[in-house]
């Protein structure tokens, strides 16, 4: 009798954070859809490194939770629902998730994660991105719009 | 050689400030939806601000992109989804290298913009090739 045992290999993967993204939109804003935008200096080839890695052992990279506050600590209330999405100049934009609607109430929460978001890392290894966070606001507005994000990434390697 | 400096950086601008002709408010002919044209980093996106039929009339409530083919996203409203993306200009009236999503079928197809005039466009989207594709005219809205 032969026993087969096929030792694939774990791929190794490193847990990557960002916290306290402020995605803004300037008031005043409108009942309805609103953009709001954040240019993020990326900071993954520091990272890496101190992890012992560099970004062409980077084989993928995927957002697994996103949560949000509003910047000056109040309710969701004002906003019915948002949709985040990365977008770069070098790379097409790409839906990260979304929250429709958004419980009442609410001073935190975390967005359902898109199942097709693919690798993300293409946009890590760039200096910029934008994250662009879509608010479907309940009423108008004479205030700006400052959400906070803290993203948590799983990072793969070659 | 100062002044040929001078005469490049102007002309960037020129260019520049006709890119970005393309942002504002455009409605396509079929007159279902109004679309909000803006920048974000160097590209150009489109977001549905506006439809003649905002309300589902099987679930009553406001119309959502069912038609997703990611089944996480099916809940986001279509009022806000952003179905113009990463059209970059080409200069002389042309945006290139973007895409349209189409809600009705929740199909994304490669797509050129070309303005005909200050106020009107031909949105050509197309797979694979852009002569087997199909063209509509978009109108701007003036915003008061």
């Amino acid at each position: 009798m032969i026993f087969l045992i096929s030792c694939a290999g774990k791929k190794e993967s490193i847990n990557y954070s960002i916290s306290n993204v402020l995605i803004k939109a300037d008031g005043p804003l409108f009942e309805g859809s609103n953009t709001a935008q954040c240019e993020y200096q990326v900071e993954m080839e520091a990272f890496l490194k101190t992890q012992g890695k560099n970004l062409d052992q980077l084989a993928g990279m995927k957002l697994m939770k996103a949560d949000f506050s509003m910047a000056d600590s109040s309710s969701f209330d004002l906003i019915k629902s948002i949709s985040l999405q990365i977008a770069s100049d070098q790379a097409e934009m790409k839906e990260l998730g979304g929250i429709n609607p958004i419980p009442s109430g609410q001073s935190l929460l975390s967005i359902n994660l898109s199942q097709n978001q693919g690798d993300l890392s293409p946009y890590f290894k760039q200096k910029q991105l934008s994250f662009v966070l879509d608010a479907d606001l309940a009423k108008d507005t004479s205030m700006n719009l400052v959400m906070r994000a803290d993203l948590d990434f799983q990072l793969t390697f070659k | 050689m100062f002044s040929v400096l001078l005469t490049g950086l102007s002309v960037q601008a020129v260019a520049q400030d006709n890119a970005d002709k393309l942002i504002g408010l455009w409605e396509p002919s079929n007159g279902k939806a109004r679309v909000k044209v803006e920048k974000i980093g160097n590209k150009y996106f489109g977001k549905i601000v506006w439809l003649r039929e905002p309300i589902d009339p099987v679930t009553k409530k406001p119309k959502v992109d069912k038609n997703n083919e990611d089944a996480s996203l099916r809940t986001l409203p279509l009022k806000g989804y952003r179905l113009l993306k990463d059209f970059v200009s080409k200069g002389k009236g042309e945006w290139a290298d973007g895409t349209i999503y189409d809600p009705e079928n929740g199909s994304t197809y490669s797509c050129v913009i070309k303005m005909k005039d200050d106020n009107t466009l031909d949105i050509r989207g197309f797979i694979g090739v852009k002569a087997l594709g199909r063209t509509d005219v978009w109108k701007r809205i003036m915003v008061k």
